[in-house]
């Protein structure tokens, strides 16, 4: 049983990170830190084309080469993998679909010899035409990037287009959009892209795999979702799910990118063939840009009708994701990103349409955000634009057409935990939103909303130690976000002991019980309340046990300061350690009846009333278990003769339905931020003919502490009702207003408008000169 | 990156015995924040790397009414020397362009100048105060003035037995300076265009009695504008006079990526390191 209201003593406190101190003194052993005895080196063969046919791959040479223990293609194992729709094998098989395909790959004694090998592989290829614009990758029938589109086995509520490179088409319908537009009184179209970015974590993928004596396979990987992997590898070559274990090693920094397979199914590929001995994966920073899933390239067209006074009527969105050469997780971002895309707003008549396109391009995948950045960079830009021209205030827009608790949403969902009004204003009032500008200087905002995957589910053991420690057992991935401080937080407030006496232990696939993913700002909702049960169970084992030896009834025993005592009776009590929890007693002993027994506490969550969306229309009453509600207000400097822009500050308001860390919060929020700067005006995968030019961190340019503006974070809690005390999710908010506050900023500033990210000091001037042209 | 073997001399002498014995095969290392790179990206393969950075008599800073550093001298110590203000803070703006706190602690002079990357911040400084460079080899030694020195991207005049020993500017020019520069994209980055400028005027006529101008990362080497030098010459100073100034140098450079944009930038940057230059002519 959860326990009742009462004053709380860990949660809204911001206790040190459990974490904390390794990390900062260097101590943490990474994924790519990871070394095993007679542990083998991993290198893999990459396509200099991005759509080829494979014709030949010749790797007899490699055999005769001292120190190589194993060489592996595509054509070793036929098992398919995916996220959404099985369109993958272990390495590329018959064809190559994008520059860095994994054709080929060898284990050796070290990596010098590994590479060496590498240079006596011969591939023949047949180049194919090649689809790198997703616009003609849609129109295209004759070029096929995934001919066997129709066969491919696909997840539920995802819509592939046989016989074309449409891997997902996401539709929604509500009310009669032709009459709103009629009934509008400004009715404006436009279209703004997004880029191509990159995660760009400081710790590269990293994965070791081994099969030990008994033939089961062992992989350790600094992955966001251990029980994914175990399942698609297990799938993907037959085996029983005993047969697969995977740990997580210590991760820095996911973002999404460490979400599903990466390094792991060529690093089991190769251990496979090594009789034992294990294999490391370490991919490169090259092999970080041109191989790891990157962020989805958009093109979104906004076609939006208000009235005079700023009343939203309708609304009609094209989205087009560039997915690349497989569709991962891309079909579910299209998805997400589409039933979001009128933005967090009452609008009565909506038609979206959200497509997912293959290109022979890299792998657009999870990131922090998972599609809405780039849905909220359009449609928040553009409602800057509709402001303008209707002659309203920006914040007065958005307050006017802002959702609130009760609302209904564009999909038919009664929406709960609503604090984006509260955001709105705060934000706006922390920059002095409305009041005095120098030259050149504007400030701009923007909202956004965001859902968590639903359903999902996971659970957890908490074990009450001999001596009154706790250790937390579950498979939420502490990737830098806080998740382990968080969930030892609830499980202190839960159990009343402090923060400090509890351990959690990292996820093990053999050890840990099952989680979804630490992916979509679950882990504080979902895993938090997953805790939060197990321990409500742990604690009620626990005052059963001190009950039977203080005779006295459960109800009646309270936990304070390490000891179970009678309520308001504080002579009748007894050491929580004093307890027989492991060892039994023998009668008379401390007082038992000679009894004793190990606690565990076992808890598990997940909304039960979740529904899909109906094909057709979109429509389904609980597509997420929670909201996120976010905005962002920017002020900015133009220097008018560069372009060149100067973030002056930016005030950044979550509503996180109840703040467990409100340190970890500031955190999250100014991390995200930064991030979002960066999208917004540095970050650039750029691409000639399907390769990336700019693979490393001196050529792609991530922002640094001296590149960030003043933050000011700000918390709203409107508590969720199943929320974990209260809390949702935080970890993606913060990054997707960031470039259409700042753009809007911009225009305010200097009266340029800049649809396609990133937005360069070129593009600004340009602009400028244009409007002095006119 | 393929196996060398790694060599640390820690006298000067020691030094050139090495790359005298170990000629083309030998690399010289100093901060190593360019060559190490190239290492790794495989665009050159040396046998030896001679790591020079134990030499601590090739790291020192001697100005008085001349300029003498040592070429392992840290582009952080550069930074922060206190002569480097007022009408000599060109040098410390030059270096702060470089890198961050960390590169500028491992970067040195003698490497930013011997790599001759065209965007590298200190020669331009340097060649509007007519620096040069002393090379010494086994047996020889020889002055080059900095601009004979640059001969094309990464490709200097050093020989491969050769080192640089010292790089002067003797005497210090009357008049002051300034070095303004704009990165590609964020904070810490390579220089998208950086411009030094020299200015010696005469305070009370407001005229202009000699400038000097140099520009990184707009041409294959950095280089000086003449031509917008001889128009200020003897020209009343004036914003419009900066600016013209600035129109001219632009014609000067030859940028290869972003033309337009460096371009434009060019003439901004000559305005703006024009008229810093002339804040601080000393009264």
């Amino acid at each position: 049983m959860i326990s009742q209201e009462r004053k709380m003593e860990s949660i809204g406190t911001s206790p040190a990170r459990l974490d904390a101190r390794e990390k900062v003194t260097g101590r943490t052993t990474y994924g790519a830190d990871l070394r095993l005895p007679g542990m083998l080196y991993a290198k893999v063969l990459r396509s200099p084309y991005p759509h080829a046919r494979i014709l030949r791959v010749d790797g007899s040479k490699v055999r005769n080469l001292p120190g190589v223990a194993a060489v592996v293609t595509g054509e070793d194992y036929p098992g398919t993998l995916g996220v959404t729709i099985h369109d993958q094998n272990f390495l590329a098989r018959g064809k190559v679909r994008f520059v860095g395909d994994a054709v080929a790959a060898v284990a050796a004694v070290d990596l010098d010899t590994a590479e060496e090998a590498l240079s006596l592989i011969r591939v023949d290829y047949e180049p194919l035409s090649a689809l790198l614009d997703p616009g003609e990758a849609m129109k295209n029938r004759e070029v096929l990037i995934h001919e066997d589109l129709a066969q491919y086995s696909v997840a539920a509520g995802i819509f592939p287009f046989a016989g074309t490179n449409i891997c997902n088409h996401f539709k929604l319908r509500r009310g009669n959009v032709d009459r709103g537009f009629r009934e509008s009184d400004l009715v404006l179209e436009d279209t703004y892209t997004s880029h191509m970015v990159q995660h760009a974590h400081l710790e590269p993928h990293a994965s070791v795999a081994q099969v030990d004596p008994s033939g089961r396979i062992l992989v350790w990987s600094n992955t966001q979702t251990p029980y994914f992997n175990r399942k698609a590898l297990a799938k993907g070559l037959n085996l029983p799910l005993t047969q697969v274990r995977v740990m997580c090693t210590a991760l820095g920094g996911g973002f999404g990118g460490k979400s599903y397979l990466r390094a792991e199914p060529v690093c089991v590929a190769l251990a496979l063939k090594t009789k034992g001995r294990p294999v490391k994966l370490v991919y490169t920073r090259e092999e970080e840009f041109g191989v790891a899933p990157v962020r989805h390239p958009t093109m979104i067209r906004c076609k939006t009708g208000m009235r005079k006074d700023g009343t939203w009527v309708a609304q009609e969105t094209e989205l087009i994701f560039d997915t690349g050469a497989y569709a991962d997780i891309g079909p579910r971002v299209c998805r997400n990103a589409g039933f979001s895309a009128a933005g967090p707003y009452k609008v009565p008549s909506v038609r979206i349409d959200s497509y997912c396109v293959y290109t022979n391009k890299p792998v657009g995948g999870a990131f922090r955000g998972f599609g809405i950045p780039q849905m909220t960079w359009a449609i928040e830009s553009h409602l800057d634009v509709m402001a303008e021209k209707l002659g309203l205030d920006p914040v007065e827009l958005r307050l006017k057409n802002a959702v609130e608790e009760g609302s209904l949403s564009v999909t038919g969902q009664v929406l709960h935990s609503v604090g984006l009004k509260e955001t709105i204003r705060q934000a706006a009032e922390k920059i002095s939103w409305g009041k005095g500008l120098g030259t050149n200087r504007g400030k701009g905002i923007a909202c956004m909303h965001k859902s968590t995957v639903t359903p999902s589910s996971s659970s957890a053991f908490v074990k009450l130690n001999e001596d009154a420690s706790v250790t937390i057992l579950c498979s939420a991935v502490e990737m830098g976000q806080g998740s382990s401080t968080i969930l030892a937080q609830i499980a202190a407030e839960e159990l009343s002991i402090p923060v400090e006496k509890i351990a959690v232990v990292r996820p093990d696939t053999d050890v840990t019980p099952y989680d979804m993913a630490s992916v979509s700002s679950r882990s504080t909702f979902f895993a938090g309340n997953a805790v939060r049960r197990a321990a409500a169970d742990a604690r009620e084992q626990l005052l059963q046990i001190a009950a039977e030896i203080l005779e006295a009834n459960p109800r009646d025993l309270v936990i304070d300061s390490g000891k179970v005592m009678v309520r308001g009776v504080p002579e009748r009590a007894i050491l929580i350690s004093d307890l027989p929890l492991g060892e039994a007693f023998y009668v008379g002993v401390k007082g038992s009846r000679g009894m004793g027994r190990p606690v565990l506490g076992r808890g598990s969550f997940t909304v039960e009333d979740a529904t899909p969306l109906d094909r057709e229309t979109g429509q389904g009453k609980n597509p997420s278990a929670f909201w996120m509600y976010a905005t962002q207000a920017a002020e900015v400097e133009v220097e008018p003769r560069s372009g060149r822009v100067k973030i002056l500050r930016i005030s950044s308001a979550h509503d996180v339905g109840k703040s467990i860390h409100p340190v970890s919060i500031e955190g999250q929020i100014q991390g995200a931020l930064v991030m979002g700067v960066g999208t917004a005006l540095f970050e650039e995968m750029e691409l000639e003919n399907g390769r990336v030019k700019n693979p490393t961190l001196a050529e792609y340019k991530l922002p640094s502490a001296l590149d960030a503006p003043e933050m000011i974070p700000i918390i709203v809690e409107e508590p969720h009702s199943q929320g974990p005390f209260g809390a949702k999710g935080l970890g993606e908010p913060a990054l997707a207003p960031t470039a259409a506050a700042i753009a809007n900023a911009i225009y305010a500033a200097v009266g340029v408008r800049v649809k396609d990210l990133p937005i360069t000091p070129e593009k600004i001037l340009e602009g400028l000169r244009r409007k002095e042209g006119k | 990156m393929k196996p060398f073997a790694y060599l640390e001399p820690t006298t000067l002498e020691e030094a050139l015995d090495l790359l005298q014995g170990y000629g083309k095969r030998a690399k010289v290392l100093a901060g190593g924040t360019d060559l190490v790179v190239q290492m790794k990206q495989g665009k050159i393969n040396p046998e030896v790397v001679i790591n020079l950075s134990r030499i601590r008599e090739l790291n020192f800073m001697k100005i008085d009414s001349e300029i003498r550093i040592g070429p392992l001298t840290p582009l952080s110590r550069i930074a922060s020397h206190p002569s480097f203000t007022g009408r000599l803070a060109l040098l410390r703006e030059a270096a702060l362009a470089v890198g961050d706190e960390q590169i500028r602690n491992t970067a040195t002079l003698g490497g930013n100048i011997a790599n001759a990357s065209p965007s590298a911040d200190m020669p331009p400084a340097l060649l509007t105060l007519g620096a040069k460079v002393k090379l010494q080899k086994k047996g020889g030694k020889r002055i080059v003035g900095l601009e004979e020195f640059c001969v094309g991207p990464f490709c200097t005049h050093l020989e491969e037995e050769e080192l640089i020993v010292e790089v002067s500017v003797s005497p210090i020019p009357e008049g002051s300076g300034a070095y303004v520069w704009r990165p590609k994209r964020t904070a810490v980055d390579e220089t998208l265009v950086g411009v030094g400028a020299w200015l010696r005027g005469d305070r009370e006529k407001k005229t202009c009695l000699q400038a000097s101008l140099a520009l990184s990362s707009v041409a294959p080497i950095p280089i000086r504008c003449r031509r917008a030098e001889s128009f200020l010459q003897g020209k009343a100073l004036s914003p419009e006079i900066f600016r013209q100034a600035g129109e001219i140098a632009a014609t000067e450079a030859s940028p290869r990526s972003r033309a337009d944009y460096r371009t434009n930038l060019i003439s901004i940057l000559t305005e703006e390191a024009l008229e810093k230059a002339w804040g601080r002519t000393p009264s």
